[in-house]
């Protein structure tokens, strides 16, 4: 079993879900003020309703995601493979959005997605019909993107399905270093090592310095 | 019956701590510092803080285990900072804490930063008198407080009016151009020079009656950044040493003067100084010079334990345990200005 969390938008959501994918708790709670609030009680609930043994991973999405709420899910999920001494992986919550996507979809086309950024901007990747990442993630303008993208929140009971076929498909956690991508840019490197199928490091993808606070021309 | 075996996570500025204690036993007080990531930029950056506390707590986690000769599962509870502090800093820490109690099956204390600051000395010291008077010095806060055994509240006397005492040290440091933090610097630098050789204003100090306890050091900034222009206008050299020890006279003759104040009015015998700023050697002097005067018992932590770290938030949490203290609802909320007279959630 994969216990899964995710933070990377309003939603704070927790679930368990069986080595089929089937899920077999779930709690969610919008307010984006108050993951750190909500996550207490909804991880008492999962883990309560699952033997301890039972669970094999712990998962959470990295993200992007413009809250500061975004690392609650990641602190919480490294908090409770130290706890257990079981292996803690991340997942690419947009990855998580387009799985959910592609799987109530049958037009053979793929997807792309976005999250909510804010400063009217979003979270932006682009998906084949495999769910395989071919671009982003990005910070994007708003206006840039295209009618065929979908909007949407990703949840934990996705990110513990995406995981669940990455690892049935043996992708392993790969420690990239993943570089620090400047505001609104996508470098070449940055690229490459996060398209396709990857399990991540419990690690956030922020894609923005720590918010304008670095001086002008002095980038780290 | 053995003690309880309670983890403490401290997440509240920039540093990360994570202590383990049995009862009063120290086992554990592991840190990591964001403190020369925000040099730079002459103070704590609060998302640049977040990013670190996430970054190191897991090895901090395995380390303080380590160090402690325990397993994560052999800790029958956990004690994490609510509040005050950087409200982003801080939910990386109740996140954990949470989550780790969740996992374990123990109860959670969220606990009051200030709080501990104090309670820290038992780990020292022993069983801390009841009342007892702490005052708290460093860059995020500079108040006075009484203390009871009564674990669940505590009585805020006073605090500053605007600047921490840490704070002021910053900013002079900053006016004579030494390396942030300014504190330690100052009192290197003050060790040279006359403290007597400049008369810079006592914040507050003739307002006793308004503001018995409280503190105020912005103007004391104002003041030095005048005194150091006029002799630069003037073509003279700063003399550095003199300002800096008569700067840090200034701050700590209104901190122990208060100190010792609020000790004689309330009928307290023993007074607790905690914070980073307690380690400044002027401070600690004339301190125990004024509490002799006055008959009363100095208590200073040994500066690991002044500064910001995770055993003042075990060794609360211990004591609330201990206590029979109710544990805290595992939806229990950050506060960054969190009401001082709160020790537990
Ligand atoms: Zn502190």
């Amino acid at each position: 079993m994969i216990l899964a969390l995710d933070t990377s938008t309003a939603l704070t959501s927790a679930a368990v879900i069986d080595d089929d994918g089937t899920v077999v708790v779930e709690r969610m709670h919008e307010d984006a003020r108050r993951h750190a609030e909500a996550i207490g009680p909804m991880i008492a609930d999962v883990v309560g309703a699952v033997p301890r043994t039972a669970v094999s991973t712990v998962a959470c999405g990295v993200g992007p995601g413009p809250y500061t709420g975004l690392r609650v899910a990641i602190a919480s999920a490294i908090a409770i493979g130290a706890a257990w001494d079981v292996p803690v992986v991340g997942l690419c919550s947009l990855d998580a959005l387009a799985a959910q996507v592609l799987s109530e979809r049958a037009d053979g086309q793929g997807v792309e997605v976005c999250s909510d950024a804010r400063r009217s901007e979003v979270y932006w990747a682009s998906y084949d019909t495999d769910g395989m990442r071919l671009a982003g993630p990005r910070v994007r303008a708003a206006s840039t993107v295209g009618a065929s993208v979908v909007r949407g929140m990703p949840h934990a009971a996705w990110v513990g399905r995406r995981v669940l076929t990455l690892q049935a498909a043996g992708i392993v956690v790969s420690d990239v270093a993943l570089p620090l991508d400047e505001h609104g840019t996508d470098t070449g490197a940055t690229a490459r090592a996060m398209s396709g199928m990857q399990l991540l490091p419990p690690r956030p993808l922020y894609l923005r310095n720590p918010d304008a606070m670095t001086p002008r021309g002095d980038q780290p | 019956m053995t003690a309880p075996l309670v983890l403490g996570i401290e997440t509240s500025c920039d540093e990360t701590g994570v202590g383990i204690v049995r009862g009063r036993e120290l086992l554990a007080n592991e840190i990591a510092s964001s403190v020369d990531e925000h040099a730079r930029f002459g103070g704590v950056v609060p998302e640049i803080a977040s990013r670190a506390h996430l970054e190191a707590m897991e090895p901090l986690l395995q380390r303080a285990c380590a160090r402690a000769g325990i397993r994560l599962g052999d800790v029958d509870a956990v004690a994490v900072t609510s509040g005050p502090g950087l409200v982003g800093s801080l939910i990386v820490g109740v996140a954990t804490g949470k989550a780790l109690a969740a996992a374990l099956g123990v109860p959670v204390f969220g606990v009051n930063h200030l709080a501990g600051h104090v309670v820290v000395d038992e780990l020292q010291h022993g069983p801390l008198a009841d009342p007892t008077v702490g005052m708290l010095v460093s860059g995020g806060h500079s108040s006075l407080l009484l203390l009871t055994d009564d674990t669940s509240t505590i009585t805020p006397l006073g605090q500053t009016l605007d600047d921490a005492a840490g704070e002021a040290f910053d900013k002079v440091a900053r006016l004579l151009g030494l390396p942030f933090p300014g504190g330690p610097w100052i009192d290197r630098v003050a060790v040279e020079g006359d403290r007597d050789a400049i008369d810079f204003p006592r914040g507050l100090a003739g307002e006793r009656e308004r503001y018995p306890y409280d503190f105020s050091f912005s103007g004391l900034k104002t003041a030095v950044a005048r005194w150091v222009a006029a002799r630069q206008a003037a073509g003279e050299p700063v003399p550095v040493a003199d300002v800096a020890a008569s700067v840090q006279e200034a701050i700590v003759d209104v901190l122990t003067d208060r100190m010792v104040a609020a000790c004689r009015d309330h009928g307290v015998g023993e007074v607790v100084i905690g914070g980073g700023v307690a380690a400044n050697s002027r401070l600690r002097a004339l301190a125990q010079a004024r509490c002799d005067a006055a008959g009363l018992r100095l208590r200073v932590p040994r500066p690991d334990l002044c500064t910001d770290n995770g055993a003042m938030v075990a060794a609360l949490g211990a004591r609330l345990a201990a206590s029979g203290a109710e544990p805290s609802p595992l939806d229990f909320p950050t506060t960054s200005a969190l009401e001082v007279t709160r020790r537990a959630w």
